[in-house]
């Protein structure tokens, strides 16, 4: 077993236990989110309340983060989330994760709420609450900066919250060095008790892998793959995530002013070729070779002097097309307040497209919104409302409730405006044009969440299993269940980056093998590509019974009225939606095909054959 | 005469000078005769749009017919109407 150990922290009694991490859960779940997601499972009630000291933040590597496989430092963190009530899962890549796993730490769970402000210290030697209130209020950046120079190595790595993880801020993100794992509000969890930051330095060798002549083997097998990509190191290190605006403004599926309509070509200023004329330097996560980050500085105009590394397209979309933000500085300005602040693009700038179109439709006032003229494109007002939402003030108290919560609370129709699926705001891909993209949103276990199973063969053409037709629903409940398991299984549980696995793995159907490889010659279990895919169901059937638990049904596995009613108005998807009678069709072939009831429950012979029996007697009554 | 819309991205529109253009084809015109048009009518586009070994498109291009994967029709051997729009596209962020 080369897993390193499991640390138990409860904040509220201050009390510190190590564990050796489990064979089984090792064996069923592999590690990192998987792994991280069975013990939110197992140990958080799905009724807590998500800011309460009941719910537990759970800190996973995978299995490869350390070694010298490429791409692999990334970390899940993962808690109920205080936005949309589901499994809450994000994860980033940079050098904490490589940094946690040296310490001989492979997951942390941190339980309770600490009375004061503290941060955690993991190092070789020591594992510390200590007290943080001269860090409470700090940036995320000065955070990092003030803490290494206080602890006297700059080689320390830190994941910590801003402002608005300390104000709750239900989409508040968690940040290290400049990654994020912005998505579900899992900075108001850590905000929530009271814990600012986790610092990590380790020096330690791993443990001894299994094989390492055929680990070895793996490791060259992955590189090639990476070389033979013709995208990876060419495209992709140039342009970096950014390239999708082209791509998606081409198949009219980049959303704009809160999905009225998708964004045409006046948003090229925003795009991967724009991009370029800002870029000052490459970035790389650690042990990456293929530096597609881009760090972007502005050079002139009201923004001058922001530098971000980013914005990544999903960005590109929330804070520009989404809010009809046409202005390449803005985005560039807004993604950096955003990463210092400690707030998730994605859904700060999708609940302000909202409020921006109930400004426009008078259901908002100037009255409502600090006297700010919040109409689309004004980037000086979406600006000055991100500081209102990471510090709470005014308008900004209501949108840092996220976009469903607010529509709500304002009333009357606001709800019809508000873009998510059970309370996570959508990312850039328009589904009306993306028929298993929409049916993806539907079913994540995380809400509207593009990552859990990107469809990756109607957003950029890749053939495998099959070439599709992006605009029909015949086909695609297959092709969700083989995204969402097979992603799971291969960048869910052993963290690769997405990147790599969708661009030089996926391409040749290579990733549940080489990944089985990997495991086999790192734990030294007996595994085949089925069974690495295999943890990518279990995790599926996991969340989804949690989820269960936690009072969703059927009915929230929906999309807005505007996506189900509203066909797209221009562009190369014009004329397409998910109608509600697509919308069935599609479900009741997901349900089917997954092994579950036409309820969208698991049925307990499906879960026996996944060995997950234990799960059997929690599943609702029929 | 049927008239196609070409549309395309990064290095292919400004080969082409802008991003969309039209193609001219015979009735009974194929995807890949449209393509075969354009790569004529523009000397630049040589070599980038089809694969000289295989005849087949450039393995990081593909194309949609009125936003419809040709892979998922007729590929290359795809019918085209007056009036249809053909999207080359370049994935960055992925795509094979």
């Amino acid at each position: 077993m080369m897993m390193g150990k499991i640390l138990r922290v409860n904040l509220t009694t201050g009390q510190i236990t190590e564990q050796p991490y489990p064979d089984a859960l090792a064996r069923q779940f592999m590690g990192g989110a998987a792994a991280a997601i069975k013990i939110l499972y197992d140990e958080v009630d799905p009724g807590v309340d998500p800011l309460g000291p009941a719910n537990k933040l759970i800190v996973s590597t995978g299995f490869l983060a350390g070694t010298s496989a490429p791409t692999c430092s990334r970390v899940a963190f993962v808690a109920k989330s205080p936005l949309s009530g589901t499994v809450g899962y994000a994860n980033s890549g940079g050098f904490f994760p490589n940094e946690l796993r040296a310490t001989g730490v492979q997951a942390i769970i941190v339980e309770g709420k600490a009375e004061t402000p503290v941060y955690l210290w993991v190092s070789d030697s020591k594992v510390e609450i200590r007290d943080a209130q001269e860090y409470w209020g700090l940036s995320t950046i000065d955070t990092q900066h003030y803490m290494q120079q206080a602890l006297h190595d700059g080689n320390i790595r830190i994941a910590c919250i801003g402002p608005a993880g300390e104000r709750l801020v239900k989409y508040a993100a968690i940040i290290n060095e400049r990654r994020a794992s912005g998505r579900k509000g899992l900075g108001a969890v850590m905000g929530a008790k009271n814990l600012k930051a986790i610092a990590v330095r380790g020096k330690q060798d791993l443990p001894p892998l299994a094989d390492p002549a055929a680990f070895k083997e793996a490791v060259k097998i992955l590189h090639a793959a990476m070389k033979d990509s013709p995208v990876l190191y060419h495209r992709f290190r140039k342009f970096g995530t950014a390239g999708n605006v082209e791509l998606t403004i081409k198949q009219g599926d980049m959303p704009a002013r809160n999905f009225q309509e998708p964004a045409g070509e006046e948003y090229l200023s925003i795009g991967a070729q724009a991009g370029t004329g800002f870029r000052t330097r490459h970035y790389s996560c650690d042990q990456c070779p293929v530096m597609a980050g881009q760090v972007r500085t502005v050079s002139s105009g009201p923004y001058a002097g922001y530098t971000s590394e980013g914005p990544e397209f999903e960005s590109l979309y929330s804070l520009g097309s989404d809010m009809c933000i046409t202005d390449m500085g803005a985005c560039i300005a807004m993604d950096r307040l955003c990463d210092e602040l400690g707030l998730d693009t994605v859904s700060f700038g999708a609940t302000v497209a909202m409020a921006m179109e109930l400004y426009e439709r008078g259901i908002l006032t100037s009255k409502d919104t600090d006297g700010l003229d919040l109409k689309f494109g004004n980037h000086e007002a979406a600006v000055a409302i991100l500081r209102k939402v990471a510090y709470r003030e005014g308008i900004g108290d209501l949108l840092a409730e996220g976009s469903r919560l607010a529509a709500e609370r304002i009333g009357g129709e606001a709800p019809k405006y508000a873009m998510h699926v059970k309370g996570l705001e959508f990312p850039g891909y328009d589904p009306r044009g993306l028929k298993a993209m929409g049916l993806n949103y539907m079913t994540a276990y995380t809400g509207a969440d593009h990552s859990r199973g990107h469809s990756e063969q109607e957003v950029f053409g890749i053939p495998v299993p099959q070439a599709v037709d992006r605009l029909a629903i015949e086909g695609k409940a297959a092709l969700t269940i083989f995204n969402q398991d097979v992603g799971a299984a291969v960048k869910d549980s052993s963290m690769l980056c997405t990147f790599v696995v969708r661009l030089a793995l996926l391409p040749k159907d290579l990733g549940p093998k080489l990944v089985a490889d990997f495991w086999r010659a790192a734990q030294g279990y007996d595994v085949t590509p089925e069974d690495v895919v295999r943890v990518g169901e279990r995790l599926t059937n996991v969340a989804r019974v949690w989820n269960l638990r936690a009072g969703f049904t059927r009915a929230d596995d929906t999309l807005p009225d505007r996506l189900l009613m509203e066909p797209l108005k221009t562009g190369a998807s014009q004329g397409h939606r998910i109608s509600p009678e697509d919308r069935d069709f599609m479900l009741d072939e997901y349900y089917r095909l997954h092994g579950w009831d036409a309820r969208g429950v698991p049925t307990p012979e499906r879960l026996k054959a996944l060995g997950l029996e234990a799960l059997v007697a929690d599943l609702p009554r029929a | 005469m049927p008239t196609v819309t070409v549309r395309t991205m990064f290095d292919l529109a400004r080969i082409l000078g802008r991003s969309s253009v039209q193609v001219d084809v015979g009735p009974g015109a194929t995807v890949r005769a449209v393509l075969e048009t354009l790569v004529a009518e523009h000397g630049g586009l040589d070599g980038r749009l089809f694969d000289p070994a295989t005849g087949g498109l450039l393995s990081y291009l593909f194309v949609e017919l009125n936003g419809r994967d040709i892979r998922a029709l007729q590929g290359l051997e795809t019918s085209v109407q007056d009036g249809d729009g053909l999207s080359v596209l370049i994935p960055v962020a992925g795509g094979t």
